[in-house]
């Protein structure tokens, strides 16, 4: 090779390597090397990487163009951004727990956003709450999302269509309460658009202000190709009177519910529910029972059975499957007296077997409603042996925020006084707690051994920070 | 239970432990001694390490917390802050507990059942007492034995010299072979020849080249493949550069000479760093910018403390210390944020970065934001630039510049200023992104001339600091 060399024309030899490409330079860098000078390939790498060195790196000719994030969301107080990342963060802090989807929760209901500088640090808890936290994350050189809508907007019935699944379901359900047909001809016109989660999500919110005059959209609908569609929508008409489906569900019912009585001197009616021959484990009972009653009113069950509510709940008092049976009938009516007699008569964990299906499955969506089921379901006082964190953690799961105080409190303290009291238990049982009391929770829980309460108390203390809102600097 | 004389005899683990606690009963090794009034006691104990060693105890319990390498537990930095308390030795200013002290209080379980508590290995050896703690006795002078000594520290260190000499011979045989065979398959064969290499080195007594030989197989696989030619290329370059430097040390300049020593493998002992007054000396506030944390080759922990100060030009400064992995302890991390009241040394240098601390008067909270980026991105390269005329063989170089815009390019990120476009570290990539949503930032990094490390920025919305 002769002639002066540059520095990336030395490199270049030098990546090939002088036993295929040897360097004799004339010169090196343009301007020549002393006569008789040193001129080994490693003095000529040396040179020709201080020369490159000094040139910088090439820049891009085009960046992108950011666009600028808009977010009028205050961001969280300075103060428990720390706590937050401690929370949700780091060994034995999973970020998808109850005290993380509580946290979440408050943030989005109290319309704070996490400060932009935590986000790759809280990046799985964004992940999983990316819902409520109003995060869309995109890896590196992704577009974003398409969708005009922000988290922080007002839905309405112009933008829903572009809102995050639960928000949209969560806009329907509340549409129905107060404009039911409006509501019904916004899901209709989305439907087609809709992937099977969102339509089974749709279908649910439309069982909020149920009446006849839904019945064309929902046998239209009774074809979906997705199984979990088909099903709720039978369900949802199952709950209409006069389609045929809950008149023949009735039916069936009663070939399966024995009249009797018992008692020698004072005669009392009895109904005895007669299980079919194949449902033999304890699971499978209950969801025979959740298909076959959930589907029914109670009204009209005991108006099958020619009695009374009270009466029927009283015949039905000695079998406790049939009751079970009848406290979904009235939850898929809404029912809540009924529901509410049961739990506090006969059966006080009725709530464990709505926990086994889902309340989606009795197509309890709306916070509101979830929270008249809660009332009704679960006891001021609850039977100590049955709680556990699995049950609690189900609990907090299916209710997808907190309790009603009375029931929060019998939980927690069912919690506290449980034989194992564990981080989890603990930390489920507190994130049920609605803000009025979750000071005197975090007292509670400052008692508690720390192992076990010091995430319950963590999440404690910043949800009632959350609702306190920024401190004056 | 309160602490008491008795309590620490207990505790000590060995008696060796509380006479090597004694001698740290001085207030002057203690810059901070602080309490809450209700039993948390912590301090900071100046040993051999670049930064000091922090301390907390629970009087109630006698819980404790050091954040020296120590195997023994409590260490003797933990039983001199135990004892200095018990026998209220040194006054301790009355403070609320420093986010390091509440750290650790967060993740302390409390304390151990009495069950729990461990028992001595064997009962009948007799228990550690500070009554039997005797003072060392200053040693005999024998001139005749010293002259003797360091006539064989003279002929050792000759033979060192020879050994290097050597070493660095082979290497650059080892480099010239390497470019014989060509830079772009050497990613494939780097683990198998850096490894020989460096063994060749640490026989002829060039730890520093041995370090740097040995490091480079697992640099070349954190960048992509395309990169990698071009990090062997500037890493091969550098050896060959300190190789020649040695070889020619005599016609150096004295820093330079000294730095070139440092680099090849001869340490410089804290207690000489201390001793030559003719080094670079900077007394002042000096802010914490940000703590990196990396495991060598060699199993230690390399923790570098990043320093800037508001005095000498906004002078930056660097305490490195180095921990053994296997001893599990956390290591002793300032965070960001902090400012040290105290006087540094720097290691002779070229371009003085790597200090340790002479002085230390206390360490406290910053009440303010850091403003210590007054250059603009161009001079702070132009200030680079002279540092690696200097001393061709940097490796990093401290950059803080202001007003710097972080932007995006597909999928890599660069700092930005005029028609400056510096990349960003690509492992920086997701914790950096966020920046690019604000404006201006006052960026703080490590720049090695192919790509700038970004460790701390100061914005609209609050301090960055990287994770």
């Amino acid at each position: 090779m002769g002639g002066t060399l540059t520095p990336t024309a030395i490199l270049d030899a030098l990546m090939q390597g002088t036993g295929r490409r040897p360097l004799k330079p004339d010169g090196v860098l343009g301007e020549g090397l002393e006569a008789g000078s040193d001129t080994t390939p490693a003095r000529l790498l040396a040179l020709a990487v201080q020369a490159l060195l000094h040139a910088l790196p090439a820049a891009p000719d085009v960046f992108d163009e950011s666009a600028a994030i808009r977010d009028e969301r205050p961001i969280v107080p300075e103060d428990l951004r720390p706590l937050i990342v401690k929370l949700v963060t780091g060994k034995g802090n999973p970020p998808d727990d109850a005290a993380a989807q509580a946290v979440a929760q408050s943030l989005d209901r109290h319309g704070y956003r996490l400060h932009p500088f935590d986000i790759p640090r809280l990046a799985l808890f964004a992940r999983k709450h990316g819902d409520l936290l109003g995060i869309a994350l995109t890896k590196a050189g992704e577009e974003p999302a398409e969708g005009g809508w922000a988290v922080w907007e007002t839905l309405d019935a112009t933008n829903w269509m572009l809102a995050t699944p639960a928000r949209k379901a969560n806009f329907i359900a509340d549409l129905r309460l107060t404009d039911a047909a409006k509501a019904r001809d916004l899901v209709e016109a989305q439907l087609p658009f809709e992937k099977a989660d969102v339509r089974l999500r749709l279908i649910d919110a439309l069982g909020a202000g149920l009446s006849s005059d839904d019945r064309p959209l929902l046998e239209s609908l009774a074809g979906d190709r997705a199984p979990t569609v088909k099903r709720a929508v039978i369900r949802l008409l199952a709950r209409l009177p006069g389609t045929g489906a809950a008149e023949a569900q009735i039916a069936e019912l009663l070939s399966r519910i024995t009249p009797g009585s018992i008692g020698l001197l004072r005669k009392r009616a009895t109904l005895t529910l007669q299980m079919p021959a194949n449902v033999k484990s304890a699971t499978a009972e209950i969801d025979w029972l959740a298909t076959s009653f959930g589907g029914i009113g109670c009204t009209a069950l005991a108006h099958a059975l020619d009695m009374t509510l009270e009466a029927m709940l009283d015949a039905a008092h000695d079998d406790g499957r049939l009751l079970r049976g009848i406290a979904f009938s009235a939850c898929a009516e809404r029912n809540w007296p009924i529901l509410a007699a049961i739990a506090n008569g006969g059966l006080p964990d009725v709530w464990h077997a709505f926990l086994q299906t889902g309340l989606a499955s009795f197509g309890l969506v709306t916070p509101h409603e979830r929270r008249e089921w809660a009332s009704a379901a679960i006891p001021a006082r609850i039977n100590l042996s049955g709680v556990d964190r699995y049950l609690v953690s189900a609990l907090h799961a299916a209710m997808d925020g907190t309790l009603p105080l009375a029931q929060a409190r019998a939980v927690f303290q069912a919690a506290t006084q449980s034989r194992h009291i564990t981080a989890e238990l603990l930390t489920a049982a507190a994130a049920l707690m609605p803000h009025g009391g979750l000071g005197e929770t975090a007292a509670t829980l400052a008692q508690l051994p720390p192992e076990a309460a010091e995430r319950a108390r963590l999440m404690a203390h910043i949800l009632i920070r959350l609702k306190e809102g920024p401190r004056p600097s | 239970m309160a602490l008491s004389l008795q309590k620490i005899e207990q505790l000590a683990p060995d008696q060796a432990s509380l006479a090597a606690a004694k001698k740290l009963l001085k207030p002057s090794m203690w810059p901070t001694l602080q309490d809450n009034g209700e039993g948390l006691v912590w301090g900071e104990c100046q040993g051999s390490g670049a930064t000091p060693y922090r301390i907390a105890l629970t009087e109630a319990d006698a819980g404790y917390k050091c954040t020296c390498p120590s195997r023994k537990f409590p260490c003797k930095h933990t039983l001199a802050l135990m004892w200095m308390r018990t026998e209220r030795l040194a006054p301790f200013t009355p403070g609320t507990p420093p986010q390091w002290v509440n750290d650790w209080l967060g993740r302390r379980r409390g304390p151990a059942p009495a069950g729990a508590a461990p028992k001595p290995a064997d009962t009948a050896a007799p228990r550690p007492s500070i009554a039997a703690v005797v003072e060392d006795e200053a040693p005999v002078s024998d001139a005749q034995a010293e002259g003797r000594a360091e006539a064989q520290r003279a002929r050792s260190r000759a033979q060192r010299e020879d050994l290097i000499v050597t070493g660095i011979a082979a290497m650059e045989q080892w480099i010239t072979d390497q470019l014989e065979r060509g830079l772009a398959g050497f990613d494939q064969r780097a683990a198998q020849d850096c490894a020989t290499l460096a063994k060749r080195l640490v026989d002829a007594k060039a730890g520093g080249l041995a370090n740097r030989i040995s490091a480079l197989p697992a640099a070349l696989f954190r960048v992509p493949e395309d990169q990698r030619p071009l990090v062997a290329a500037r890493a091969l370059a550098a050896a060959y550069l300190i190789g020649q430097a040695y070889t020619r040390q005599d016609s150096l300049p004295a820093p330079l000479k000294a730095d070139v020593r440092q680099a090849v493998g001869w340490n410089l002992t804290r207690e000489a760093l201390l001793d030559d007054a003719s080094l670079l000396r900077v007394d002042g506030q000096w802010r914490v910018l940000a703590v990196r944390d990396e495991v060598q080759p060699d199993r230690l922990r390399r923790i570098e403390t990043w320093l800037q100060t508001d005095v000498a030009g906004g002078h930056f400064a660097v305490l490195i210390d180095f921990i053994p992995v296997s001893g599990g302890a956390t290591g002793n991390m300032y965070l960001p944020g902090e400012m040290l009241d105290a006087e540094l040394v720097f290691y002779p240098s070229p371009v003085p970065l790597r200090a340790q601390i002479t002085a230390h008067r206390s360490t406290r909270t910053a009440a303010d934001g850091w403003t210590g980026a007054q250059r603009s991105l161009h001079d702070a390269l132009e200030a680079w630039r002279t540092a690696l005329e200097q001393k061709p063989w940097l490796d990093t170089y401290p950059l803080a510049a202001a007003p710097v815009q972080v932007r995006a390019a597909g999928d890599r990120l660069y700092a930005c200023a005029g028609t400056i476009a510096l990349p960003l570290a690509a492992a920086s990539d997701e914790a950096v992104r966020p920046l690019s949503a604000v404006d201006a930032v006052s960026l703080f990094g490590l720049w090695d001339g192919r790509e700038l490390i970004p460790l701390l920025a100061e914005t609209t919305l609050g301090a960055w600091v990287a994770p």
